[in-house]
């Protein structure tokens, strides 16, 4: 079997798993989650074989592409031709591994989770729907990893859209679930807006989906013709920009991603933590030549570099374990974003990987927490759970320090490059000094919150003694996922060597490979600005690296004090910070504030309210009421001056009467009655032939 | 077309269709305006549908040397397209009228006034 | 006099009757039953005109759209027979004026046409054509009718589906 083959059937394991489930799931042995783990598992396995392939030829330039015709109308003399593609190459055989193996490890934690202590399914029928939307997920993801164009991609973005709207919501009789998953749909579709306009102008100029002929595009001057003012480059980056940072709840459409907690923990897992959230990384890694091209890159860059430090400064405040990990992911991603703004493509794909499986295990391990505790997600009421929960503790303690960037671990691998190409890039550019600062303030602000989680949760006395004498360890198919991610959390998977940059090399050809084979695809013009920026990053390396270490080991040393040992109180701690400070954390920078009171209400429901105000004030108020008033002050007028000349049934006629009837007769065009519209239109279609002349 | 008679080349004359489509609009109007039931209204909108599809039809089979050297069929395109919105909207237009009559047991538009101004 | 006048002359006639009753007849049957002609004849027409495929079409669609909807008429008569259809003379005053004068005003504009310069085209088969304009020009078009289609069959499923209060949706307020 060719590797076009094993690449669709990739994606057509978990789509049939996810019909078979639907029509006959439920009475399938334990309702049908083997089948969407084995299916998943196929995958995975095919996965492997493709990796295995690109790894073996060890080619920064391996490409395999195959296109089909879908709709041609060559045929009847019109040019309208759209392909469907795949495109297997370093970028996209890395993606799938990843992808495969995250989605295998969580459904087979769902299995898990999704049931109770006694191990029957948590909710009856709905256990089949839970492991079928996972399933069609994970198809969509898979789909969109190997799409060679951008409409196909964009048709699995949009399923995947659909699946985290009905998975963020599986919790249906929860108001909050409900809420959350409208919320999550209608943000990331303000996004898909802008992505939508990105594609239209890309069929514009271009006049084909497909990447290859994307990039021939820009290196040939397609896209430098005029659009809005500016280049077409410009616009279709900064759309397809738009898109990502909807799909990847960067600022400002990062609303939605907190709240998406509110789905069961495996689904936080997989879609915020390792896959989809990353879709839109991976679809501005895809397109990285735009938005270097149309200089995008340093929106880019400061979008990212905000989002990462506000969220980590948000999740410093969050007690819900979920919560502080749903904060830290869209800092993670905020620094995806950010390294991909100051140039460094490579870099951006090592932490999107990296990232993705300390994340995933993150997550599940505080399912674990979650579970173990009867679904007590606050971590004040937790505490001690070190000797309750010996291996979640294991791998949670092993990807926290991966994610704070201790040495040795993978985040650090990553995390060190990402701070190198930042500094690297101020040191040329000095007038973004910002950038620097969000990138190493999050660093450190990173580290001190996560293990703040670990101290609060594994430290210490617990303080609900009930749910802690009730806590034990999971069972193995919970376990078993969470010790392998922790495994894949070690830096020399990745790299070869420990820092990341290539000294103690371990592995002989395969150092590094992350980076060695992952370059940036080329554009002309660009070679000289990316030699500058390389050669900057090596010589930033070790202040760095040096520096990261620093600020990881004080987050961690701080956050030990306060949280561990607590020889600092954090009661005075946070009495130093100014009260309207809290406040504004508390109420995460005033923004679902700011789009519901202001620009949904104020902005958006006015103009669906106007009518019936108009009605209301004008007709109404205005037209009947008031001229009842004046028919009062007249009346007294009257009454005042002769009440014997005028006759009151005179008054009562023009006063009280008359402005009734005037009333009632206008309000009566409007009586409800849909004959009486349709007649009120067809007589102004009347009038409309005789006012023409028609007659 | 020997033997003359008022109907001699009736077939052929676009003004006969026309007035046909006319009066089958006009009575749609009336039916839909007048009649007190739902199920009439729906009736009455089929005949203007209708009248509508035939006009495209007379225009392209009739008229296709005049307006344009056309190969493409847009008249039967757009009756067909018609047809199948008509019956889109016969499903639609049923599950209002089922739906209506289960909560109120009448079908009678007039009693439908929760729209009033 | 050729026999295809006398055809199209008997199909005016089944159309303008059928739509006569369907707008005025006062047993919702009996319109109904007129509103079925009337599209037999307009399929009728189809046919004078060549166009094979609409024809069919109208038959198979509308013809058996609308058996369905006398099929609930029936279903539900019991009780629409309590509803006058049939409304007061006062109630079709207005509408009949206003349809007239819009018929007027049209078919003046339908006299005021030159007409000249038809051509009568000799018959073909037109499925061919039709295919090839769906997948052609109209490609698009009929992807939007095909997906208006289904939303609108989902729609009339959600709306007519009775509601029911599923135990499980006991906290969903």
């Amino acid at each position: 079997m060719d590797l076009i083959s094993l690449a669709l059937l990739i994606v057509i394991l978990p789509l049939s798993s996810y019909f078979i489930l639907n029509i006959v799931g439920n009475k399938l042995p334990r309702q049908g989650d083997w089948l969407s783990t084995g299916a998943i598992f196929g995958s995975f396995i095919c996965a492997v074989i493709i990796f295995a392939n690109m790894f073996s030829a060890y080619d920064p330039n391996w490409l395999i592409e195959k296109t089909w015709t879908w709709i041609d109308l060559s045929s009847v003399n019109i040019p309208w031709k759209l392909d469907l593609g795949v495109r297997l190459d370093n970028l996209s055989a890395t993606m799938l591994l990843m992808v495969t193996l995250c989605a295998t490890l969580i459904h087979l934690f769902s299995t898990g989770y999704m049931r109770d202590h006694d191990g029957k399914p948590e909710d009856g029928y709905r256990y089949t729907s839970f492991f079928s939307y996972l399933s069609l997920f994970t198809s969509a993801m898979l789909g969109l990893v190997i799409s060679g164009n951008l409409f196909s991609l964009f048709m699995c973005w949009e399923v995947m859209g659909l699946c985290s709207y009905l998975l963020i919501g599986f919790y249906r009789h929860k108001p909050s679930a409900a809420n959350a998953s409208l919320k999550a749909f209608m943000t990331t579709r303000v996004g898909d807006l802008g992505l939508f306009v990105g594609l239209l102008a890309i069929w514009n100029y271009v006049g084909s989906f497909a990447f290859t002929d994307i990039y021939a595009a820009i290196n040939n001057g397609t896209l430098d013709a005029s659009l809005f003012g500016t280049s077409a480059a410009f616009v279709i980056g900064l759309g397809i920009f738009i898109g990502t940072v909807g799909k990847s709840a960067q600022f400002p459409l990062q609303i939605w991603l907190p709240d998406a907690m509110e789905g069961p923990t495996p689904v936080s897992a997989l879609i915020h933590a390792a896959t989809m959230v990353s879709a839109g990384i991976y679809l501005i890694i895809r397109v990285f030549p735009i938005l270097e091209y149309g200089h995008v890159l340093t929106i880019v860059a400061y979008v990212g570099g905000f989002t990462s430090f506000f969220a980590a400064i948000i999740a410093i405040k969050q007690n819900d374990i979920k919560k502080v990990l749903a904060y830290s992911t869209l800092s993670q991603l905020g620094y995806m974003v950010l390294v991909l703004g100051v140039g460094s493509y490579t870099t951006s794909f090592f932490h999107l990987i990296t990232h993705a499986v300390f994340k995933a295990c993150l997550f599940m391990s505080s399912g674990a927490v979650i579970y173990a505790m009867h679904h007590e997600q606050d971590m004040r009421h937790m505490g001690g759970l070190k000797k309750k929960l010996p291996i979640t503790f294991a791998a949670m303690l092993i990807t926290t320090m991966a994610i704070s960037g201790v040495p040795g671990f993978s985040g650090f691998a990553s995390k060190d490059r990402i701070l190198a190409y930042v500094y690297g890039f101020v040191h040329h550019h000095p007038q973004h000094m910002l950038l620097a600062f969000f990138a190493f303030a999050t660093a450190g602000l990173t580290a001190f919150y996560m293990f703040r989680l670990i101290f609060m949760t594994f430290w210490n006395e617990p303080h609900d003694k009930h749910h802690y004498d009730h806590a034990h360890e999971v069972s193995w198919n919970m376990w078993l996922p969470l010790v392998v991610l922790a495994g894949l959390s070690f830096c020399v998977i990745y790299t070869g060597s420990i820092t990341g940059f290539g000294f103690d090399k371990i592995f002989g050809a395969a150092n590094e490979w992350i980076i060695t084979l992952n370059p940036a695809p080329l554009v002309n013009g660009t070679e000289a600005a990316r030699e500058a920026m390389e050669e900057a990053a090596h010589h930033a390396h070790y202040p760095a690296m040096i520096l990261s270490i620093l600020l990881a080991g004080s987050g961690i040393l701080f956050s030990y004090l306060v949280y561990g040992s607590r020889k600092i109180s954090a009661e005075k701690i946070s009495g130093m910070v100014p009260n309207f400070v809290h406040r504004w954390i508390d109420n995460l920078y005033y923004f679902d504030f700011f789009y519901i009171k202001i620009v949904i209400q104020k902005i958006f429901l006015p103009f669906s309210s106007k009518n019936a105000s108009f009605d209301n004030t004008v007709i109404d108020r205005g037209l009947v009421d008031g001229w009842k008033d004046i028919a009062k002050v007249s009346y007294f007028a009257v009454d005042l001056v002769d009440n014997e000349v005028v006759d009151k049934g005179m008054v009562d006629g023009f006063g009280g009467k008359l402005p009734y009837a005037l009333g009632s007769s206008l309000r009566a065009l409007q009586n409800g009655k849909i004959q009486r519209y349709l007649t009120v239109a067809v007589v102004a279609l009347m009038l409309l032939f005789i006012f023409r002349g028609v007659l | 077309m020997e033997g003359g008679g008022i109907l001699a080349g009736l077939a052929t004359n676009p003004e006969a269709y026309l007035l046909f489509s006319l009066l089958l609009f006009s009575f749609g109007i009336i039916a839909t305006l007048a009649r007190k039931n739902a199920i009439g209204i729906f009736m009455g909108v089929e005949l203007m549908l209708n009248a509508a599809a035939l006009n495209f039809v007379t225009f392209q089979v009739l008229r296709r040397g005049v307006v344009a050297n056309e190969t493409w069929l847009h008249g039967h395109i757009f009756s067909l397209f018609v047809i199948i919105l008509a019956a889109i909207e016969a499903a639609v237009a049923l599950a209002i009228v089922l739906r209506t009559f289960g909560s109120r047991q009448s079908i009678d538009p007039d009693r439908a006034t929760e729209l009033r101004g | 006099m050729a026999l295809v006048d006398l055809f199209v002359a008997l199909c005016f006639l089944l159309g303008i009757g059928g739509a006569f009753f369907t707008a005025f007849h006062p047993n919702i049957m009996y319109a109904a039953i007129s509103l079925i002609m009337t599209l037999v004849a307009i399929a009728g027409l189809y046919g004078a005109l060549g166009a094979d495929f609409l024809a069919a079409a109208q038959l198979i669609i509308y013809v058996g759209g609308i058996l369905i909807v006398i099929l609930f008429a029936v279903m539900m008569s019991h009780d629409i027979y309590k509803d006058r259809f049939m409304a007061g003379a006062k109630k079709y005053i207005l509408p009949a004026s206003a349809s007239f004068v819009i018929f007027a005003g049209l078919a003046a504009l339908v006299g005021k046409m030159d007409w000249a310069g038809n051509t009568v085209p000799d018959f073909e088969p037109t499925a061919r054509a039709m295919g090839w304009a769906l997948v052609g020009p109209y490609a698009v078009p009929f992807q939007y009718v095909v997906i208006v289609l289904l939303l609108g069959l989902v729609g009339a499923v959600v709306i007519a589906r009775p509601s029911i209060k599923h135990e499980d949706d006991e906290g969903n307020q």
